[in-house]
């Protein structure tokens, strides 16, 4: 079944497409065998696929020559339902939006919102938004960790990393009463102060995470199958992931240095301590290893944060039916992902006149159709799960 | 809100000729443009200027495209186009370029062809907002079904009440009754 | 060959454990302890589930850990997240894939109702308009111990059908 409406082919020199072509240049009995391209549907129900995302192939073999993305499976019309919800009943959304980086996303949301109202967030409640949104940051790269492995076939890196991240979102859960989708960080501060003995807790879940961290690395990193199969493949140029507006660890591991968290510093991130991890490969282990180093980095920033956490109130409280001012907002945040963006219209009334959610994986996808053809199809699923996609986050 | 054309002339293009207005420091067009941009974080275009607005801020090397949204008011979908500008000094900020489609036959030129974060961007525009970019190939959908009606984010879009999915047959209305159940 | 009352009797008092039974109720039986769940996430419930399959929650224990990528080879469908207009006829053909006999979990209010997105545009109502369902997981996700549950459910449900007609649940 032939889809020429399907991205373009050309394959790099070296890949399996070239070489391909090469033989049959060669040899004019192979030449003259007339094979048909190939169409395959990956997903939108795949165990590789992340969700719902749906990855039209043209295959030569097993050889990828044209890709397109295919996505809106999950396309809730979160966009148009926030016109008809208050702010703070849209609150309970933006979680649903990258669901694995729940508290990130209220954190975004919550900024446009304080912007939009001019509306000051007490110093507590800051140390506290950066505990909670870095903890909730290590627990989405576990995921991606373990996804990644489990597409290749590890599943016991999946189960190693899934039981770490049991120990964070136990965490989240003392602290906001769920382990996932929080409505934790709003306008104006965190709903609830920490529980007590949250450091202890804290202090013993980093002593288990760094433990459990160190066992899969030792597992997974120096794997001579898991090398094999992500060590330059789908190598991103640091110029091309710029074109393509990538964002987050993906644009990180490609070589460009750029975080929201140190570049454009929110909170009070500009007070403390830490390093940005930049890799210079751009291939598949990079985007990997990068996860792993900036899972430390995150550990380090709760610890800095909890040692210097002020007291005070934790949050400045909001009416119900909160009417800001009639305006225009448009905050930006580091995810776990790249940068999301909360763009807010506001006519003056309880309800936004406009909402519109920038999504980092959903620009990150674009650049597949250019990246997939020469990729086989095991390296393809390698490439996809180590850009880390979200459907809720893409379809919105 | 600074003119598209104060940008261009600070550049050098544009209608109002070449010779840019020279900045303090004398460092020529770049430098002048970028006083002029440090100066407004927001820009709003005609139409017919954005590419070329676009394509000079690309060529200062410092912006990223990170979003292209469109908000339907009743004078028009205002499409904005958000940049993060990575370079002079101080913090990572966003510049805004905006342009105006008319409502009743919108139409923006499509700037796939300077950034390729474009593609996804526009088409979302297109499915949701009914904005149509010129100058590309493959605007269709991407978010809604593709055999889906209207576009949905418009302040005039109405809610068709009809299921548009294949119902189980127990639940399907018995054979001339009207409509169906949501 | 009936076996007499007197000898069921005999057997009985001298703790000889047979059990009398049906074909059907001792593959109902079997098939209760190894539900294959098709991997159907679609949205965020699939993160719980997966949580579910963990080594915290392991639903190993009860039989439940092997979840086929194929609808062909699977007899449970976990739809998990908001199923969308678009998603729906895919629904429907993998759940027309799978072999009889055969079972699906709503799992979470998006699938139940259509959840906090019912009155969405493209969002159908509960999954339930698409195929027919078994067991519903209420929650938003719902914990992986709630999934459990439903799948003790579900394994009731297949021991002795009679359950799902009753009106009380304890």
């Amino acid at each position: 079944m032939r889809d020429s409406s399907i991205g373009s082919a050309d394959g790099a020199a070296g890949s399996v497409t070239a070489v391909a072509a090469e033989a049959r240049a060669a040899d004019p009995a192979l030449d003259a065998l007339q094979t048909e391209e190939y169409t395959l549907n990956l997903g939108p129900q795949h165990p590789s696929t992340h969700g719902v995302y749906h990855a039209k192939l043209r295959l030569n073999g097993e050889s990828i020559v044209g890709c397109e993305n295919v996505i809106g499976y999950l396309h809730r019309g979160m966009e148009k339902l926030a016109e008809s919800r208050t702010y703070a009943q849209f609150a309970p959304y933006t979680a649903r939006f990258d669901y694995l980086a729940g508290v990130l996303n209220n954190w975004g949301y919550a900024m446009a919102l304080e912007k939009l109202g001019g509306i000051a967030v007490p110093e507590r409640a800051e140390y506290i938004r950066v505990i909670v949104a870095e903890l909730q940051r290590i627990a989405s790269h576990l995921v991606m960790l373990s996804s990644m492995v489990i597409d290749l076939n590890a599943v016991t890196g999946w189960m190693y990393a899934f039981t770490a991240r049991e120990g964070i979102l136990d965490l989240l859960e003392a602290v906001s009463g769920s382990r996932m989708n929080l409505n934790y960080i709003v306008a104006g501060g965190v709903t609830e102060d920490l529980p007590e003995e949250f450091e202890a807790k804290v202090k013993r879940t980093f002593e288990d995470l760094h433990a459990r961290l160190d066992d899969f690395d030792r597992l997974v990193s120096g794997n001579e199958i898991f090398l094999g199969r992500t060590r330059g493949i789908g190598v991103i140029e640091s110029g091309q992931a710029l074109e393509y507006g990538m964002t987050g660890p993906n644009l990180r591991a490609s070589g460009v240095d750029l975080d929201l968290r140190k570049d454009a510093p929110y909170g009070i991130y500009d007070k403390l301590d830490f390093d940005v991890p930049v890799l210079r490969g751009g291939d598949s282990f990079d985007r990997y290893h990068i996860r792993l180093l900036e899972i430390h980095e995150s550990v380090r920033l709760v610890e800095e944060a909890m040692a210097g956490l002020p007291q005070g109130p934790v949050r400045t409280k909001l009416p119900k039916a909160w009417k800001p001012a009639a305006g225009e907002v448009f905050e930006q945040i580091e995810s776990a992902r790249g940068i999301q963006g909360y763009h807010i219209v506001s006519d003056g009334s309880a309800k936004p006149y406009r909402m519109h959610l920038r999504s980092p994986s959903f620009v990150n996808i674009g650049v597949l159709p250019e990246l997939a053809p020469g990729l086989t199809i095991q390296d393809f699923v390698a490439t996809l799960a180590s850009l880390d996609i979200v459907l809720g986050e893409i379809d919105r | 809100m600074r003119d598209g054309q104060d940008i261009l002339k600070a550049l050098g293009r544009g209608s109002a000729g070449p010779a840019g207005a020279g900045s303090a420091d004398g460092d020529g067009p770049a430098g002048a443009a970028r006083t002029a941009i440090a100066a407004a974080r927001e820009l709003a275009v005609r139409p017919s200027e954005l590419v070329e607005v676009l394509a000079s801020l690309k060529g200062l090397g410092d912006f990223v495209l990170i979003d292209i949204d469109a908000v339907d008011r009743p004078e028009g979908f205002d499409v904005a186009y958000r940049l993060l500008d990575r370079g002079g000094e101080g913090p990572a900020g966003i510049f805004t370029v905006k342009a105006r489609a008319d409502r009743s036959d919108p139409r923006l030129p499509s700037v796939m062809s300077i950034w390729k974060a474009a593609d996804v961007m526009e088409r979302e525009v297109w499915d949701l907002m009914g904005v149509v970019f010129e100058g590309r190939t493959g605007l269709k959908r991407i978010l809604c079904k593709d055999d889906f009606e209207g576009h949905p984010l418009r302040k005039d879009y109405i809610l068709v009440r009809t299921p548009r999915f294949p119902v189980r047959e127990e639940l399907r209305p018995a054979e001339g009754a009207e409509g169906g159940q949501r | 060959m009936e076996l007499e009352d007197r000898d069921v009797e005999e057997l009985k008092n001298n703790a000889i454990y047979v059990v009398f039974s049906t074909v059907e109720k001792a593959l109902d039986f079997c098939r209760s302890n190894s539900l294959w769940p098709v991997s159907f996430g679609l949205a965020c419930c699939a993160i719980e589930m997966m949580a579910a399959g963990g080594a915290r929650y392991d639903l190993s224990r009860f039989g439940f850990e092997v979840f086929r990528p194929s609808p062909r080879q699977a007899d449970l469908m976990i739809v998990a997240g908001t199923v969308t207009e678009k998603m729906a006829p895919l629904v429907r053909r993998l759940y027309d894939q799978m072999p009889e006999p055969k079972y699906v979990m709503a799992m979470g209010s998006c699938a139940i109702c259509g959840g906090p997105f019912a009155d969405s545009y493209s969002v159908v109502e509960g999954v339930d308009k698409v195929v027919p369902v078994d067991v519903y997981v209420p929650g938003c996700p719902p914990r992986p111990e709630a999934l459990i549950d439903a799948f003790l459910k579900l394994r009731a449900k297949l021991r002795s059908p009679a359950i799902a007609k009753a009106k009380l649940h304890a």
